[in-house]
């Protein structure tokens, strides 16, 4: 079951997540499991490999606003950095960051199904 | 009274539309606390809501990057729509670029991604919804509801406002609606509404267009700010077609004076005293009339000489005259007093009797003032005659308010040890009617000895119960009585007069006598005190 201290453990700062649901917790923990079901992630990583990088943008900052929104730190914090080069449209093999952030939601779904 | 007012009041509604299913939870549950939450998850459904909404939302919040009909587009579509241009709306972005386009193209303020603390975003929700509000209040109380013109508090609050930063030339126009008064009482106030907006669209049409401002004032007349024209004539022209075409038998004229490059050299108010002059002025053939300062007035307006009436006083245009007031006991007219009466040299208008100005003043409230003067003027006259030897009549001078005269007492006493007998007020019906206060300064007077005389009795509204109860001594006429006294009407007036002085144990004073016929034929009907230009050329005090 998830719960706040797990969450801690997880790298998110529940106290100012929780600050933003008038610290109800139910609500907070409601929400919180409902990201590993947002289709941002696959879209982004499909975005990525497929080179298209405007779309690739749409998905990454949506992303970061819903992780900054649950104050899910290690993941918003991931969010931004590849936001940030999608918005330049860098080109580059986005691959590693997307790996990474997609292994974080796979290690928050986890979390939420015990 | 606020607190009252918004617990009365049901929860606000405030849509929410954002994409992302997350927000949105997140932003109802903030905003629940305060309001009635509706949200829709793309810009689509959100004007499907807008478009369908029975109850009007207070505040839309508005995501901007969104799938399909992005935040801009929806941002767009509700600021130019009429009923939904109204709605503030609140943009939520991470991004800096978007927050200003946002606020340029009509948002009300903008809510960074992610979200700051709940207390902070619903403050700022708070505090938008107000301001929102209280601009509506003012939208709906600034103008007429029937011409849909401003009101003139507002007109002129705005044309400051506009002033300080006035490079265009501007004109100050009055315009008046002939006719519609008497459309008023025939056909009621419905019908004279409608001239009014019509009147009041073509006003828009023909000379306010893109910049300029109207407002209806309290007698009907539209007052208009707007660029400098040359052709009134032809605007005026066009309207009065259009008008007569509206309206083809109530026989309405239009009538407009204009004055011209209207600016801050003269006060804004001034401006439409000119411009209401020239429409004074306006000839028979013509529909607009330009303000000519060399022309004069042919109306004397109150607010101008009210204005004026302080610099008057100091600059020394005011002449004191003396009208003897003759008995006819011993047979031939012999003095028994004389009244005091101040002539206004007005650099513009002329000598003004004060017949004509007078009234102006009292409208305006400052009457009082011109009579204090005149009062202090006369007891300084009079001292000097005294310390010199001589015996003056009893002077009269008129009085529209007893608390001023009250005022004045301690120091006309002062001045002159005889002043009641000396000094015989002379009270206007206004000065009467009022109050109980106005009541007591009255007997106590009597009872110092002065003697209570009243103006105009017979011609006004003269009340008979505070006749009746107020220790008056003399009655005075005024001179429409004597100018008909040799009619049958007049004669039976002055018999009445005569009447009603005797009953109440008074004296009758007639006045305004120019004429040898006029004086044989009160004399003919027992008129004894008599009043008026033909006893003296009103100079000096005798």
């Amino acid at each position: 079951m998830l719960t706040i201290e797990k969450l801690n453990e997880f790298g998110a700062d529940t106290k100012e997540g929780l600050g933003r649901c008038y610290n109800n917790e139910a609500l907070y923990l409601k929400l919180v499991k409902m990201i590993p079901a947002e289709k941002s992630f696959d879209n982004l990583k499909a975005a990525t490999d497929a080179g298209d990088l405007d779309a690739a943008f749409e998905a990454a900052h949506a992303l970061k606003g819903v992780l900054g929104n649950l104050s899910l730190t290690a993941m918003y914090d991931k969010s931004v950095e590849i936001t940030e080069l999608l918005r330049n449209r860098t080109q580059m093999d986005y691959t590693p960051l997307t790996t990474e952030l997609l292994s974080m939601r796979d290690e928050l779904a986890a979390l939420c199904a015990d | 009274m606020k607190q009252f007012v918004q617990a009365s009041r049901q929860k606000r509604r405030v849509l929410v539309v954002d994409d992302e299913m997350i927000n949105r939870e997140l932003l109802e549950a903030i905003l629940a606390l305060n309001y009635d939450v509706t949200s829709a998850s793309n810009g689509s459904e959100a004007m499907d809501i807008l478009n369908s909404m029975d109850e009007p939302f207070s505040l839309i919040l508005l995501d901007l990057l969104m799938p399909q009909m992005s935040g801009f587009q929806v941002l767009e579509a509700c600021k130019s729509d009429d009923r939904l241009k109204k709605i503030p709306i609140i943009v939520m972005t991470s991004e800096k670029s978007a927050e200003v386009r946002s606020i340029n193209m009509g948002a009300s303020d903008f809510i960074p991604k992610p979200y700051r603390m709940p207390e902070v975003i619903l403050a700022r929700c708070e505090r938008i919804v107000e301001l929102s509000e209280e601009k509506q209040l003012i939208h709906s109380i600034e103008a007429d509801p029937v011409t849909g013109l401003y009101v003139s508090s507002f007109f002129f609050a705005y044309i400051r406002r506009m002033l300080s930063n006035m490079r265009l030339a501007m004109d100050a126009a009055v315009i008046r609606i002939e006719g519609l008064e008497r459309i008023r009482r025939q056909f009621g106030a419905k019908e004279s509404d409608c001239v009014l907006q019509t009147v009041a669209d073509l006003i828009s049409r023909e000379l306010i267009k893109t910049k300029g401002l109207a407002c209806r004032t309290a007698d009907d007349e539209i007052y208009v700010y707007c660029r400098h024209k040359t052709n009134y004539e032809e605007l005026l022209g066009n309207m009065q077609r259009l008008l007569s075409q509206a309206f083809p038998t109530y026989g309405l004229r239009l009538q407009a004076g204009v004055f011209e490059k209207a600016d801050k050299t003269v006060p804004i108010e001034r401006w439409f005293e000119l411009a209401g002059a020239a429409c004074d002025n306006i000839d028979e053939n013509d529909l607009t009339h330009l303000y000519n300062s060399i022309e004069v007035p042919r109306r004397i307006s109150g607010k101008l000489l009210a204005a004026e009436l302080q610099t008057a006083i100091s600059e020394n245009r005011f002449t004191i005259k003396f009208e003897t007031c003759c008995t006819l006991d011993s047979g031939s007219p012999s003095p028994v007093s004389v009244q005091a009466k101040m002539v206004w040299n007005h650099p513009v208008l002329g000598m003004l009797e004060p017949e004509r100005y007078m009234p102006p003043l009292e409208k305006e409230g400052v009457l009082c003032q011109a009579e204090q003067f005149l009062l202090r003027e006369t007891a300084s006259l009079l001292r000097s005659r005294i310390q010199g030897g001589a015996r003056p009549l009893p002077v009269w001078i008129t009085c529209s308010c007893a608390r001023t005269l009250k005022a004045e007492l301690p120091r006309i006493e002062a001045q002159l040890p005889d002043a009641p007998g000396i000094i015989v007020p002379l009270f206007s019906e206004e000065a009467l009617a009022c109050d109980d206060e106005a009541a007591d300064i009255l007997n106590s007077l009597a009872q110092r000895g002065y003697q209570i005389a009243v103006d105009n009795f017979g011609s006004g509204n003269t009340n008979l119960k505070t006749l009746a109860a107020l220790p008056v001594s003399i009655l005075k006429t005024n001179a429409s009585l004597a100018a008909s006294a040799q009619t049958p009407e007049g004669k039976k007036a002055v018999g009445l007069t005569l009447q009603i002085a005797s009953a109440l144990g008074v004296k009758a004073v007639f006045g305004g006598v120019e004429t040898e016929q006029q004086l044989e034929a009160l004399r003919a009907l027992g008129c004894t005190e008599l009043q008026g230009g033909l006893f003296s050329d009103g100079k000096e005090l005798p």
